[in-house]
């Protein structure tokens, strides 16, 4: 009895032994076999287009972060990222026939990086069928209704209104403020130009004096510029990029126009700054969404730097450019993390990484900016404000939350 | 034209017709079902830029028109696509017509539009008539912007359905190569005889010289409004299928710079003729492709110069080609193109 007792309990120790190996190693290369070789991830741009100037030092950003994230960070759970990166030359139909080529890719980008609103506009209900999230600029026809698109800063709207907040917690004189919008002729620069702004600035009260725009190709704003003096403007607010604050920037100096210029996020994720004539930019205030750039001591700050000068790269191309890159890789990154870690590399698809990214909250890709994203809203909602002192923006704010002025049928 | 030897034309229909011989009846089938059947096995990408050049193609064949074969400048030609896009955009979303209605329409409106544009073509002409035109790329996008944006959507990017024919849904870039490419076909055949006709014999004398058209008794404004009519209505039927297939539309996918590209595809491809239309597109398409392609590997390289490099090679080689083909090659791919056959036709004969 006692005999067949023992033989039983060896039996079942050993039954129970080769169950637990067995599915240890069933996991182990059911692991082994759905973890990829590579991460797949894209950027569509015009880098030889209109937008060349601002997004060829992005496009070297991503380049030098994808190598640190591989190099430094073992990549993603031990996977080596990849970056593909396509230009359009500014043409919306390269941007889809790129996009094309991408989906078709094995295994397909998990994440696009689309710096032209445009060409974001474009791709969305593409690659919201397709599944693939793409971090793009915050034109509110860019990312809502919802899809996969994610604002990469606050919506301009938004950054119009966080301006009106400050402006206001700021504003010493008896009578109110007045702002005039200068922005582009384009669907960036009329953003602003909604109800939910104008109503928002009655509420604050703030005076709108005028709603001018200018060509993106123009270089000479004075006579938008008269007819705000003649309205009696204290701020003048540029929603432009690339060349477009230097020129509102120019005309301001060359009338001699006592007047506070202020620009919105969208020239500063460029190098707009980095790039402008010595001292033209100086004194502009900014709604920023980029705390480290500033700070040549954070420690990411160093590290863009380090990778920067190991590539021997121009120093022309030194800018928040080369920042952006990081922080898009960052972003990426994080999202394909936390996506992996709840749904496993089986699961990992561009569904799973979205709903990561709804994940969000005060997230700091390279502890320069903060994004809280939710499965309702799709850009994030923090900003400061800062001057510009050289190629830099200091901070004159904490970080600040924007209003939520998304038209109401996007709420 | 040159026929192989032993061949002989000895009806009148036999001397005008586009397709000559049995063995030109051959190769017309089998590439019209190779164009059918290849897509099959094409990725999406290579769709996506097939498509594009096809669209492109029926643009420049309606610039062909009134540059190649009337002899007037046009620059508003991207701004014309711009009207056939919105008018299809608007039709489809608010009116909810047919997409086989709404290209037609599309066409038609962008070619009223080009009427009013072509209007100073009688007093002024040469460079002049180029800034006339070139308003249009200015006054149109304005228009839209700014006329009814509650309607156009100002500069904002609107959503455009895609085409629905029969109930069957045009989505992917394979099916939308089954709607494009018929409209393309179609397009070729009726340039192609227009330029046969009286109108188009009128086009050409009024090119060649339009006082002595005029004392021939060819109502030189009356050809010349339509030629605008008819190059602006490519331009709309392009715009619509443009955006049908991006499925969407926004003021800024119509450019300057479009129109100035697609007087060079005709500059290379030769002006004055429907094969040089076609292959000046492909061929100035290609060439941005691979521009595009370069661009990021000579980065790679030479990492010290990338964005410079990538900035500025399309716009280098672009006006590199214009220079080469207006020095060696005026008469454009096309011209080169009949040389080959000439060649191939009579050979071993050398007359």
């Amino acid at each position: 009895m006692e005999q067949t007792r023992k033989v039983w309990t060896v039996l079942t120790a050993v039954l129970v032994a080769t169950i637990c190996v067995l599915a240890f190693a069933a996991t182990q290369t059911r692991a082994d076999v759905k973890k990829p070789s590579v991460v797949n991830v894209a950027f569509i741009s015009d880098m030889s287009g209109p937008y060349a100037a601002m997004t060829k030092s992005w496009a070297m950003g991503m380049k030098d972060a994808i190598e640190y994230v591989n190099d430094e960070l073992n990549g993603v759970h031990g996977v080596p990222m990849k970056l593909i990166i396509r230009d359009t030359g500014g043409k919306v139909d390269a941007a889809v026939s790129n996009y094309m080529k991408l989906r078709e890719m094995k295994p397909r980008p998990l994440f696009a990086g689309v710096v032209v609103s445009s060409e974001a506009e474009a791709l969305k209900e593409r690659a919201a069928e397709d599944q693939i999230p793409i971090l793009c600029p915050a034109a509110t026809s860019a990312i809502y209704p919802m899809a996969y698109n994610f604002a990469y800063f606050p919506l301009y709207v938004d950054q119009a209104g966080a301006f009106m907040d400050w402006l206001m917690d700021n504003w010493k004189k008896p009578r109110p403020p007045k702002i005039a919008f200068l922005c582009w002729d384009s669907t960036y620069g009329r953003a602003v130009f909604i109800d939910e702004v104008r109503n928002y600035a009655k509420k604050k009260g703030v005076e709108i004096v005028a709603e001018e725009v200018f060509g993106m190709r123009d270089v000479d704003v004075t006579t938008q510029l008269t007819r705000i003096k003649a309205k009696g403007a204290d701020w003048v607010y540029s929603n432009s990029t690339a060349s477009g604050p230097w020129t509102v920037a120019k005309g301001i100096k060359e009338m001699g126009y006592k007047v506070n210029m202020v620009t919105g996020c969208g020239s500063q994720a460029t190098n707009t700054l980095a790039a402008a004539p010595p001292g033209l930019m100086d004194g502009c205030y900014v709604v920023h969404f980029l705390r480290s750039f500033s700070d040549v001591n954070n420690p990411m700050m160093k590290k863009v730097r380090k990778y920067f000068e190991k590539k021997k790269r121009s120093e022309k191309d030194w800018g928040l450019g080369m920042l952006g890159g990081f922080w898009f890789v960052d972003t990426y990154r994080e999202a394909i993390s936390r996506a992996i870690r709840k749904v496993g590399w089986e699961g990992l698809n561009g569904k799973a990484v979205k709903e990561a990214m709804e994940t969000y909250k005060d997230f700091m890709p390279i502890d320069a900016t903060v994004y809280t994203y939710t499965s309702t809203k799709h850009s994030p909602e923090k900003i400061y404000m800062g001057r510009v002192k050289g190629k830099y923006v200091m901070p004159v704010s904490d970080w600040m939350v924007c209003p939520d002025l998304r038209p109401a049928k996007f709420k | 034209m040159d026929r192989p030897c032993g061949v002989f034309d000895e009806t009148y229909t036999q001397d005008v017709a586009v397709v000559r011989t049995g063995a030109h009846w051959g190769i017309v089938v089998a590439a019209l079902i190779l164009l059918f059947l290849l897509p099959q096995f094409f990725p999406g990408s290579l769709l996506a830029n097939i498509n594009a050049v096809f669209i492109t193609i029926i643009s420049v064949l309606g610039l062909q028109i009134i540059v190649g074969y009337t002899g007037q400048i046009s620059l508003g030609q991207a701004a014309f696509m711009s009207v056939g896009a919105y008018t299809s955009f608007m039709l489809s979303v608010y009116w909810h017509l047919p997409f086989l209605i709404a290209l037609p329409l599309s066409g038609v409106s962008a070619g009223l539009v080009g009427i009013v544009f072509g209007l100073p073509s009688l007093r002024i002409k040469g460079f002049y008539l180029a800034m006339a035109t070139l308003a249009a790329q200015f006054i149109i996008p304005w228009l839209i912007v700014n006329l009814y944006p509650e309607v156009t959507g100002g500069t904002r990017t609107m959503v455009v359905p895609p085409p629905t024919i029969a109930g069957i849904k045009f989505t992917n870039q394979l099916s939308m190569f089954y709607v494009i490419t018929p409209v393309l076909i179609l397009s070729l055949y009726l340039v192609k005889n227009l330029i046969r006709t009286r109108v188009g014999r009128a086009f050409i004398a009024i090119r060649d010289n339009d006082l002595a058209a005029e004392v021939m008794g060819v109502g030189v404004f009356k050809y010349k409004l339509m030629a605008f009519f008819i190059s602006s209505f490519y331009a709309g039927i392009a715009g619509s299928l443009w955006a049908h297939w991006m499925r969407c539309v926004a003021v800024d996918h119509f450019s300057l710079l479009d129109s100035i590209w697609f007087l060079g595809m005709i500059v290379v491809g030769g002006l004055g003729s429907v094969s040089g239309a076609v292959m000046g597109t492909i061929f100035i398409r290609v060439l941005d492709i691979l521009v595009k392609e370069i661009g990021p590997w000579l980065g790679e390289i030479f990492p010290s110069i990338a964005g410079a490099a990538t900035a500025s090679l399309g716009p280098t080689i672009f006006g590199l080609v214009m220079m080469l083909f207006l020095v060696l090659e005026p008469r454009g791919l096309a011209h080169r193109w009949e040389r080959v056959k000439a060649f191939y036709r009579l050979w071993p004969f050398p007359y």
